[in-house]
């Protein structure tokens, strides 16, 4: 019978491989190894994405030399100030957190614009923003306890 | 790998020479010759010849010392040790003049045996084996160890278990060496009938009687076509 190059192309197929016979060691290699980047991914990208977006913000918390409540006026106007990124007071309205970008603000600033409304403060704290977080979650754990 | 050809199989410009001692032998001395594919040849020749070296290089199991042997245009030689594996249990079933089946196994497992390095679920192999050692008259005796038959029968089990993977070629080294005149026709009669099956046949024999059954006859003589 004349030969037919098409009569056998599968078995030709599977000697050089061309037609996988199930998954190769490279391929299953290659699958436990991204199984495992994406799982560190999930745990470590959003960690790296909040350092990088927080790394270079500060908190710094007043409270007023009266120990009075916080005018919202106020903490609106601090929260236009350039380099803010939020001004809010705590829950009983006696302190005020200011976060701002450290490169571009500055506590001085945010001072000078309360004494401006009359408002007469004392700093409390300045502090790393992310540490600021972290101690209270922290605190937060212990009450939860 | 791949080389244009327009047979099936083609032997080109091959050369075997081993080293025995501070001898050389040339046991294949510049062979061309080509099979088609379905043919039934055997290659006929003297003790020494050369014919059984053709039929293990045919086989992908004896590299040549020069030239090609290409299958289905696969160059055998040029493929890596893993795809000529793959070659053979594609593409070739051997029978050997002396069976060569395991002992403590019966012929329902020597069948199954080169089904065991496949991907085929056990259930199919079960079912193929079973069809194959129907296939050569066997199957009241498929649970019997291969001592407890006849070299006729022994035979046939070496045929089932060459063809049970469905290979295309059968190589068969003087199948008929080690049987009776009469058991001798049979087998060469259930490898016509293979033939006409549709798998390629390639005897070894020094017999010309068995040669009768071929459809060519290749005579092999000091290792050249002749």
């Amino acid at each position: 019978m004349a030969y037919n190059p098409e009569k056998y192309r599968e078995k030709r197929e599977r000697v050089l491989g061309v037609k996988k016979r199930g998954m190769s060691l490279n391929m299953v290699m290659g699958v436990v190894a991204l199984v495992i980047i994406a799982g560190l991914s999930v745990v470590t990208v959003p960690q790296a994405v909040s350092y990088m977006t927080t790394r270079h913000l500060d908190d710094v918390i007043y409270r007023t030399a009266d120990h009075g409540t916080w005018p919202s006026r106020v903490v609106v106007l601090l929260e236009s100030v350039q380099g803010v990124k939020s001004a809010r007071a705590d829950s009983e309205h006696t302190r005020l957190v200011i976060t701002f970008d450290r490169r571009i603000g500055e506590p001085s600033t945010f001072e000078s614009l309360m004494a401006d409304h009359g408002l007469e403060v004392v700093l409390l704290n300045r502090v790393n923003h992310r540490q600021h977080q972290a101690t209270i979650k922290e605190e937060t754990e212990l009450e939860a306890l | 790998m791949l080389i244009d050809t327009n047979h099936f199989i083609e032997i080109r410009n091959l050369s075997k020479q081993y080293e025995t001692g501070s001898l050389a032998v040339q046991a294949i001395d510049h062979m061309d010759f080509h099979i088609d594919d379905q043919e039934f040849v055997t290659i006929m020749g003297q003790s020494g010849s050369g014919k059984s070296t053709l039929l293990s290089t045919l086989g992908a199991l004896n590299r040549p010392s020069s030239g090609q042997v290409l299958v289905d245009s696969l160059d055998v030689y040029a493929l890596s040790t893993e795809q000529r594996a793959d070659f053979r249990s594609e593409y070739i079933g051997f029978i050997f003049q002396s069976f060569q089946l395991i002992p403590y196994l019966t012929v329902f497992e020597n069948v199954k045996l080169p089904m065991s390095v496949t991907r085929i679920k056990n259930q199919e192999q079960d079912r193929m084996a079973t069809e194959v050692i129907k296939r050569v008259g066997l199957t009241e005796k498929a649970f019997r160890l291969p001592d407890q038959l006849s070299g006729g029968e022994q035979e046939r089990v070496a045929i089932a278990r060459a063809i049970v993977n469905k290979p295309p070629i059968i190589l068969a080294d003087e199948p008929t060496g080690n049987l009776d005149s009469s058991t001798a026709h049979d087998i060469m009669a259930l490898l016509q009938s293979l033939n006409a099956d549709g798998h390629t046949i390639i005897v070894v024999t020094h017999n010309q009687q068995m040669s009768a059954y071929a459809k060519r006859t290749i005579h092999v003589s000091d290792g050249r076509c002749v």
